[in-house]
Formats: structure tokens, C-alpha cells, sequence
């Protein structure tokens, strides 16, 4: 592993004052943007990437790629502390971060999720630099069959996600999922569902959708308690909690690990969706652990295991990234972006004639992770006092100015905002009728990936007698169709178990 | 006596001043209707600092992406000031596709393109790997197989109506298979999930170690790769670029329309800007606000054809 | 419960309404809304019989049912929202708008319960946050917000 020289190499390089600077700044800028409801990573991004024009290729991307992790991580904190999620690969986090924060437990939930946030991020990080190139050759295995099947598995996690009405779950993933088709067909080109609105041709945004449907219905629920104060007790702050909660942290090595894994592995995938780890990783710890039952009440390995695999996502998008020049999440498309910009290709010959590029690029997200840490608990502590002594009546205004911004800065649509807020009064709605915006936001993520799955699958498939056998005819395949099939059935099975083992709880 | 004088002294200055106002005389606005960091942003990155210098102002560029350019379009013809301080980047076959597919909020017509300043053309390529290496052993490997797929980005787009085209004038079974975005496009032929790729020169030379273009669709053989046949040559009339080009909202003044064309036809031929162009896989075309509007009249029928003979697919 | 019984019905009609829309697209476009729809309309189904069944036993859930007053004020905010954003775009700008509207909405929330110098205060503190965006975003970001007159 020539690796370790480079990565020295690499933080010598990086340890200069203006990259610091940059990191530092980086940090400080995602943290803010990936806390605040509305604004995203993705966003983040995209909104400085211009700014790096003027920057050498290792400073701009130490300067985005230290802004992406901060983001990811502060995402936690809007989504313990208001239930909407600070970028979409936070959502599984209002699971049970909201929960506890309800119970006067938000800064040990801001705790557990900073913990989780580090772990997770070094984890991907030092992964990417063992595994870049071997596993760049496993990823491009992945055809469009093999990511129709990973598609449909997951959507079969909504089955874990709702244990309380696995029905309307299921109907909520394919209401999102319906949503998703909504503009240009990606195969055969076709407009659909526009109602010849021109604003509908770009689809229906995630970012305003998930902004929509998870911070709008909060909102209403603010103009409805408009007299209380606040949302909820503020949380005592016991002396030594810190240490206490990384201790306990660190010892749940086991789900530390499962969750940085399938992180770091979703996020390899090139276009598999890093938004959707958390989700996935939530679900298998639901399915891993001894008490199912006690997740979504507000227990901290719900929030380990979202924000540990978020997190993880980061150097797994790198991977695909680096290597084959293809991005492994939406942010990763946007830093394929700043890499173009410089003038640097990614592939095999950034490894090896630019590896300081790399090396640095690494070495300082690296740090960064660290680095977040106290800047993160101290923005994460002021935030939460902040939302406990502003009144609800001026929150409520102040989250709906933000996610204005926030869905407006993604294409710099003003339609955007419009399907933003149409969305939140359907998706309160819903989840009056009993339709959650978890599974909703899922099936929109997870719509095109199937899709495109599906329909360049066929296409490909024609070289077979039938083309629909394709999807059956490899290996990769039937991983992901055992799991769907495992995953979907999960319930009944627990409920199995339950009745078998004198079924405790409920 | 004098009064008259005075006043017409007074108008004269007016008017002098007026024009002496000239174009330009505030930063310029130039949107991307696209993502940043995508080809039409890398080249208006590449023509800024060039054409600061010979307009005189800040250009500005900005991004307003959605509906895969329709977005940033519709708002060029239906919000944006013709005053010249806004223009807009705009791609072919793009701008006459989309209105073709329906439901965008723009018509072809209304876009007063004035400067198309390049082109992407599309290559046939397969895996470096691959044991095809002319096209005679593309063709032969179709004939064997019975069917062979290629992808490419989009669709309908250069590339899927090339490889439409490609299949007709062949008679070889071709299955097209869209990707959304030039990017995703790679992985699918190096893991071998598709035969070959319809795609752009600019592609083809970011993957030069991982791909084998085995022929171009251009009039005459490209300088970076000066090996490779075009289709004419081989036999099969196949021609197919997307041109890239900028457009002013309708009614901009006339005066300002070849400012700024002149300026586009400037930084084309500075010979650093092209060979940096070129160095990326960029074809440098010169086509002025009169030239641009015949190209795009005459491709108007050509991808009409195309697109209502794909659609019984 | 009478309410799913709805709901699914709202559904299984959007989903017939517009897999009737998929008629107009061609096989690669219409393949997979179909069999999302198709999906779709198969649960509803049994979402409807679900509640059909369970009918009989009356539920009484958490009360779902909303004071009037209450879902006044939620309409006002939600007509508001849409307000500020057309206004944003076309009137006022980014800057001006947000402030006017935020403020408007804040005062309409806090009703009587704030003392006119933590309203007066709060509101300062709002705009404040208000300019902090639109000049990292307009001026330094170069961001094209909503102009209207700003």
C-alpha cells in the first residue's frame, strides 16, 4: 500500500495555512448549511462551487469536500431538534432523534449523532484509501439490472420504517415513487404528467419535496401550538455527559460497524443514492437488534445508526468518484464538477500523477471530520438553546424563510418554492391521514433508480430470448432479490417470532 | 435666436450622450441552464477571462438548470431583458427536441441564437479492451451476435438519434440504450453492460485509456484523433453533433446583438482558447447570428423526421 | 375508519385518472408508471377493504379533528406563504419581501402574547438574519435571487 506515503505526503501538503483556512471554512459552512431546515448538502455545495474557480485544485477540494462531511453531519441537528431532516441522507435520523429530543434528551442526541458522525466519516474515509481501485472494479459490475433489484430492495426497507402501518407505508413509497415520474421520461423521452405546466418538466424536486413534505407539516404544527413557547423542554445538561455519551458510543462497536459498512458500500455504488443509506442502515438495525420494538421511541442506536452510515457515505462516493469519474451520490456529480473545472480527470491518472491532489484532498476531509466535532457540539448546543427561547411564533415564519431559501437555491427556480410548499400542505395532510413523509421521500429517491433500472434492463435484455429474463440471469441480482424478499416479509416474520417467544412488550 | 440655438445645442448633447451610453457598460450576465460543472459551464469558465477583455465588463455567470435546459430557456424567452445584459447559453439539438416533446414553455423559433461557437460530435467507441477494433469488426460482430446494444446520453438526443440513424443506413440491429447524462454512460461499457457507445468527443477523450473510438460523425476527420474514420468515409452518411451556442431574449436592439457576436467571433479565434477547446474534445464552429439561424432551420425538419419516425418504438 | 375509506377511493381515482394519461406515451415511457399505478391501485384496494372491515369496530383514534380557530390560522399561514412568494418574485425581492412577510406572519402568530418590545426586538433579530442571506447569497454568492424591485 503505497497509499500510506502518499497519505503523509498528503498532510504535509495539506498543512498550509490557507488550506487549513479553507478546511476550517469549509466546515464552518456546511455545518450551517446542512443544520439549517431547508438548506442541503447538495445545495452547499453546488451554491460554492463556483467560488473554488478561483482556488488550486487541492485547496478547492479540500475547501467542498470539508463542507460535504460538515454538512452531512449538521443535518443531524435540524432533524433531532426541529424533525426535518438537514439533508436527505438525514432522514432516518428524525426517527429517533426527535423523540429524544422531545424527552428533553437533544443534546445527548446531538451527542450520539456527532460521535456517530466521526466514526462514520473516518471509517469511509480510510476505506476509500485501502479499497479505491479494487473496489472500483466490483462496482462497475453493477449493470442496470443489478440496480433495479438494489432499487426495489430499497423500497422493501419501507417495510421496517413503518412498522406501524406497513400498508400505507408501502403506499406512501409508491405515491413518491409516482412523484418521481412526474417530467421527461428517461428512456423513450416522453413528457409525463405535466398537464402542459412547463414549471412540471424538471420533475418534482427532492430537495423540495423533502423539504416540503418533512418541514412544512412541522411549521403547521408550530402555527397550531402558537402559544406555547416552545416545542419542548429544554434538556439539562449534566456535568460529564460528553465523556459519557462517547463512551457509550464507542462501545456499540458492532453497530458502529454495520452501519459504516453498508454506508461505505451504498456510497460506492456509482447513482445508488447515498441518500438513502441511512434508511437502509436504520432498517437493518432495526432487524439486528434484540428490542425492535424500542426504535422510532427515541433510543440512541437509532441515531447511531443513520448518522454512522451517512457519514460512511462520503468516502464511499469518493470511490467511484477517483476512480472511474462517476459519482457516487448527487454531491459527488457537483465535485466531478470542480475536478472538470481545474482541469483534472478522474480516473487511474489522478491516483498517480496527481496524487498530491488526492493525498491532500483526503488528508484534510480527514481532519475536517475531527475538526467538526467541537465546532459541530458548540453550533449544536447554541442551535438548540436558540430554538428553546425563540418563540414559536417567530420560528415558524424563520423555518418557512428558510426553506424558501433552500428550495429556491437548488436550480434557482422560484417554481421550486412553489412545488416546495404545495408539497408540505399535501404531505401534512397525509400524515394526518396516516401517510408518513419517510417512505414518501424513499419512493422519490428511489423511483428513477428503479426506473432507469427497469427500463435500460429491457433494452439490454433484448439480446435474450426473453428480454425480462435478464433481471433473474445474474448473480448480483439475486443478492439483492433474497434481500428484497427477506426484507419484505420481515414483519410477519417478527410478528412470528413474537408469538413464539410469549411476545413480551405491545 | 440664441435660445433656439441653445436648445438644440441641449438635445444635440442629449442625444450624444445617449449613445455614447454604449453597450456594454455594466457587467453581463451569462446563464447556464444546466447544473455547474457540466461541459456548457466548463466552456463558458473557458471564455470568460477572454471575453472580459475584449467587452470590457464583468461577465457573470450564473446557473438556472431544470427540465434538462428547458427551464433556463422558457425564462429566455418569456422573462429575461433584451437589453443585451443577459444571455443565455443554448444547445442543439437540445432547443428543437424539447419543444418537439412538448409540455416546455418555449417554441425553437423564439431563440435568437447568435453565435454557435462549438461542437460536440458523436464517435462510435467500445471498450479498450474489446476485440473489436475497426468498424468493419463492429459490423461483423452485430451480424454475429444478431443484435447489438449501444448507449448513449439521452434520449431523444444527438447520440440516440446517431445511433438511430447509424441502424437505418447499416441495416444492422442496434439497440439504443439512454443514460441520463454522458457520465453514466462509461461504467455501463466498461462493465461490459453494453457493447459499445454512441457518445460525444469530449467523452471519448476524458476515457481515452478506457475506450477505442472506432469512427467519428463528422464532414472530415478530427484532429484529435487523427486515425479514426468518419462514417462518410466508411460509407454511411452520418453526420451528427450538439452544437453549443449563446442566444439573447427576443428584442434585444441590433446594435448590441453584434457587440456581442463580434466578441464570440474574437474569443473563437484566438488561438490559445481554441487549442484549449480542442485539447478537451471540443470542435470550434463559427456560426453568426444569420449562419445560426439557417442551421437551425434546416435541422428543424431533419430531427421533426427523426423524432415522429422514433416514436412508434 | 371512515376516513381511510376515502382516502384510498381519492387514490385508487388519481391512479385510474392517470394511468388513463399513460395511453398518450410510447411502451418505454409508459412501462414503468403503469406498473407503479398498477401497484398502486392493487393497495388502495386493500386499504379500502381494510376499512371496510374494520368499519365495525369504530375506532376511536387520536381525535385527527382540528379546532376551527386553529385551522384558521393555518389556512392564513399557508395563503401567506404563497402570498410571499409571489410577491417575492414579482414585487418586492428577496430581501424586502421576506422581511415584510415574515414579520406580518410572526405578528399574526404571536397575537397578543408578546410584549411590543420583544415583538419589536425579535423582529430586528429576524431581519437581521434575513439581510446575513441575501447578501452571502446575492452579493457574494452571486446567487440571481427573486428581484422584483430588490
Amino acid at each position: 500500500m503505497a497509499g500510506l506515503q502518499y497519505l503523509a505526503y498528503g498532510f504535509a501538503h495539506f498543512f498550509v495555512f490557507k488550506t487549513v483556512l479553507l478546511m476550517l471554512g469549509g466546515v464552518c459552512v456546511g455545518l450551517v448549511i446542512g443544520a439549517l431546515p431547508g438548506l442541503s448538502a447538495t445545495m452547499g455545495v453546488a451554491l460554492f462551487l463556483p467560488v473554488t474557480y478561483w482556488l488550486s485544485p487541492s485547496e478547492s477540494l479540500v475547501f467542498l469536500g470539508s463542507l460535504y462531511m460538515a454538512a452531512i453531519y449538521g443535518g443531524s441537528f435540524s432533524a433531532i431538534l426541529l424533525r426535518t431532516p438537514g439533508t436527505p441522507s438525514n432522514i432516518g435520523t428524525t426517527f429517533d432523534g426527535y423523540p429524544m429530543a422531545k424527552q428533553g434528551r437533544g443534546w445527548e442526541a446531538i451527542l450520539t449523532a456527532t460521535f456517530s458522525s466521526l466514526y462514520g466519516g473516518l471509517f469511509g474515509l480510510i476505506m476509500f484509501l485501502i479499497f479505491a481501485p479494487m473496489l472500483a472494479r466490483v462496482a462497475l459490475k453493477f449493470g442496470p439490472p443489478e440496480y433495479f433489484w438494489l432499487g426495489i430492495f430499497g423500497l422493501t426497507v419501507i417495510s421496517s420504517l413503518s412498522r406501524g402501518n406497513t400498508l400505507k407505508g408501502f403506499i406512501g413509497g409508491l405515491i413518491g415513487v409516482l412523484l418521481s415520474t412526474v417530467g421527461v421520461a428517461p428512456v423513450g423521452g416522453n413528457v409525463r404528467f405535466t398537464f402542459n405546466i412547463p414549471e412540471l418538466i424538471g420533475g418534482v424536486g427532492l430537495i423540495p419535496a423533502l423539504v416540503g413534505l418533512f418541514c412544512i407539516p412541522e411549521v403547521i404544527d408550530m402555527v397550531l401550538n402558537r402559544s406555547k413557547k416552545q416545542l419542548y423542554q429544554e434538556a439539562k445538561v449534566q456535568k460529564g455527559i460528553i465523556w459519557k455519551t462517547f463512551v457509550s458510543v464507542m462501545k456499540k462497536q458492532v453497530d458502529l460497524l454495520r452501519a459504516s459498512i453498508i454506508g461505505f458500500i451504498i456510497g460506492v455504488l456509482p447513482g445508488a443514492g447515498g441518500n438513502i443509506a441511512n434508511l437502509v442502515a436504520y432498517s437493518e438495525a432495526v432487524r439486528a437488534s434484540k428490542h425492535p420494538e424500542k426504535f422510532g421511541t427515541g433510543i440512541p442506536e437509532g441515531v447511531i445508526a443513520t448518522e454512522t452510515s451517512n457519514n460512511a457515505v462520503v468516502g464511499g462516493g469518493f470511490v467511484p468518484l477517483m476512480t472511474l469519474g462517476v459519482p457516487g451520490t448527487p454531491v459527488d456529480a457537483i465535485l466531478y464538477g470542480a475536478l472538470l473545472m481545474q482541469g483534472l480527470r478522474p480516473g487511474a491518472e489522478l491516483f498517480t500523477r496527481r496524487a498530491d491532489v488526492v493525498y491532500t484532498f483526503i488528508a484534510g476531509v480527514i481532519v475536517a471530520t475531527f475538526v467538526m466535532v467541537p465546532i459541530g457540539l458548540a453550533f449544536g448546543r447554541a442551535m438548540a438553546k436558540f430554538i428553546t427561547k425563540i418563540p414559536l411564533s417567530l420560528l415558524a415564519p424563520t423555518v418557512l424563510f428558510l426553506t424558501m431559501v433552500g428550495s429556491y437555491c437548488v436550480s434557482n427556480n422560484i417554481s421550486d418554492v412553489y412545488m416546495m410548499l404545495i408539497l408540505g400542505v399535501l404531505g401534512f395532510v397525509l400524515r394526518k391521514l396516516g401517510f408518513e413523509a419517510g417512505p414518501i421521500t424513499l419512493g422519490l429517491i428511489l423511483g428513477p433508480i428503479i426506473e432507469t433500472g427497469l427500463v435500460q434492463g429491457l433494452l439490454i435484455g433484448r439480446k435474450l430470448a426473453q428480454p425480462w429474463l435478464i433481471f433473474f440471469a445474474r448473480p448480483l441480482c439475486w443478492v439483492f432479490i433474497v434481500l428484497s424478499v427477506f426484507f419484505l416479509f420481515w414483519p410477519v416474520i417478527m410478528r412470528k417470532r413474537m408469538i413464539v417467544s410469549g411476545g413480551d412488550q405491545r | 435666436m440664441k435660445g433656439r440655438v441653445l436648445v438644440a445645442l441641449l438635445v444635440l448633447l442629449t442625444v450624444v450622450s445617449l449613445f455614447a451610453e454604449k453597450f456594454p457598460s455594466k457587467p453581463i450576465t451569462y446563464v447556464i441552464c444546466f447544473a455547474p460543472g457540466g461541459e456548457s459551464d466548463i466552456t463558458a469558465r473557458l471564455q470568460q477571462p477572454y471575453l472580459e477583455k475584449i467587452l470590457g465588463v464583468p461577465i457573470v455567470i450564473t446557473y438556472k438548470e431544470g427540465g434538462g435546459g428547458a427551464v433556463g430557456w422558457t425564462e429566455l424567452v418569456t422573462r429575461a431583458k433584451p437589453d443585451g445584459y443577459t444571455i443565455y447559453g443554448t444547445n442543439l439539438p437540445h432547443t428543437i427536441l424539447q419543444p418537439l416533446q412538448g409540455g416546455v414553455g418555449y417554441k425553437t423559433e423564439q431563440i435568437n441564437n447568435i453565435y454557435f461557437f462549438q461542437s460536440t460530435p458523436c464517435v462510435l467507441a467500445v471498450s479498450a479492451d474489446s476485440p473489436i477494433k475497426t468498424f468493419q469488426d463492429f459490423v461483423e460482430y452485430a451480424k454475429k451476435k444478431g443484435i447489438v446494444t449501444l448507449g448513449g446520453s439521452g434520449q431523444p438526443s444527438a447520440n440516440s438519434f446517431a445511433t438511430v440513424r447509424l441502424a437505418k443506413l447499416t441495416g444492422l440491429n442496434i439497440t439504443y440504450v439512454p443514460f441520463s447524462g454522458s457520465g453514466t454512460t462509461v461504467p455501463a461499457l466498461l462493465g461490459g453492460h453494453v457493447d459499445g457507445l454512441m457518445t460525444y468527443t469530449t467523452m471519448a477523450v476524458q476515457y481515452k485509456d478506457k475506450m477505442r473510438v472506432i469512427a467519428v460523425a463528422t464532414e472530415e476527420r478530427i484532429p484529435l484523433f487523427p486515425d479514426v474514420p468518419t462514417f462518410r468515409e466508411l460509407g454511411i452518411d452520418l453526420v451528427e453533433k450538439a452544437y453549443r451556442g449563446v442566444a439573447v431574449p427576443p428584442g434585444t436592439p441590433e446594435d448590441v446583438k453584434r457587440v456581442l457576436e463580434e466578441a464570440f467571433r474574437q474569443v473563437n479565434n484566438n488561438p490559445e482558447f481554441v487549442a484549449k477547446m480542442q485539447e478537451m474534445g471540443f470542435v470550434i464552429e463559427n456560426y453568426d447570428e444569420a449562419a445560426a439561424a439557417k442551421l437551425v432551420a434546416e435541422l428543424i425538419p431533419y430531427y421533426k423526421q427523426l423524432w415522429e419516425e422514433t416514436q412508434g418504438k | 375508519m371512515m376516513v381511510d375509506v376515502a382516502t384510498a377511493t381519492v387514490i385508487l381515482i388519481l391512479s385510474a385518472v392517470l394511468f388513463n394519461q399513460t395511453r398518450n406515451y410510447n411502451y418505454l415511457s409508459a412501462v414503468f408508471p403503469r406498473f407503479v399505478l398498477g401497484l398502486l391501485m392493487i393497495l388502495s384496494i386493500v386499504l379500502l377493504i381494510r376499512a371496510i372491515l374494520l368499519f365495525r369496530k369504530r375506532e376511536r383514534t387520536e381525535s385527527n379533528f382540528i379546532p376551527l380557530k386553529d385551522l384558521f390560522y393555518v389556512a392564513l399561514t399557508i395563503v401567506l406563504s404563497f402570498l410571499w412568494v409571489y410577491v417575492m418574485d414579482w414585487v418586492l425581492g428577496f430581501l424586502l419581501g421576506s422581511i415584510v412577510f415574515g414579520i406580518v406572519i410572526f405578528a399574526i402568530l404571536a397575537g397578543k402574547s408578546l410584549k411590543l418590545r420583544e415583538f419589536l426586538l425579535f423582529s430586528l433579530g429576524y431581519s437581521a438574519i434575513v439581510f446575513v442571506f441575501w447578501y452571502s447569497l446575492g452579493k457574494l454568492l452571486r446567487v440571481p435571487l427573486p428581484r422584483g424591485l430588490f
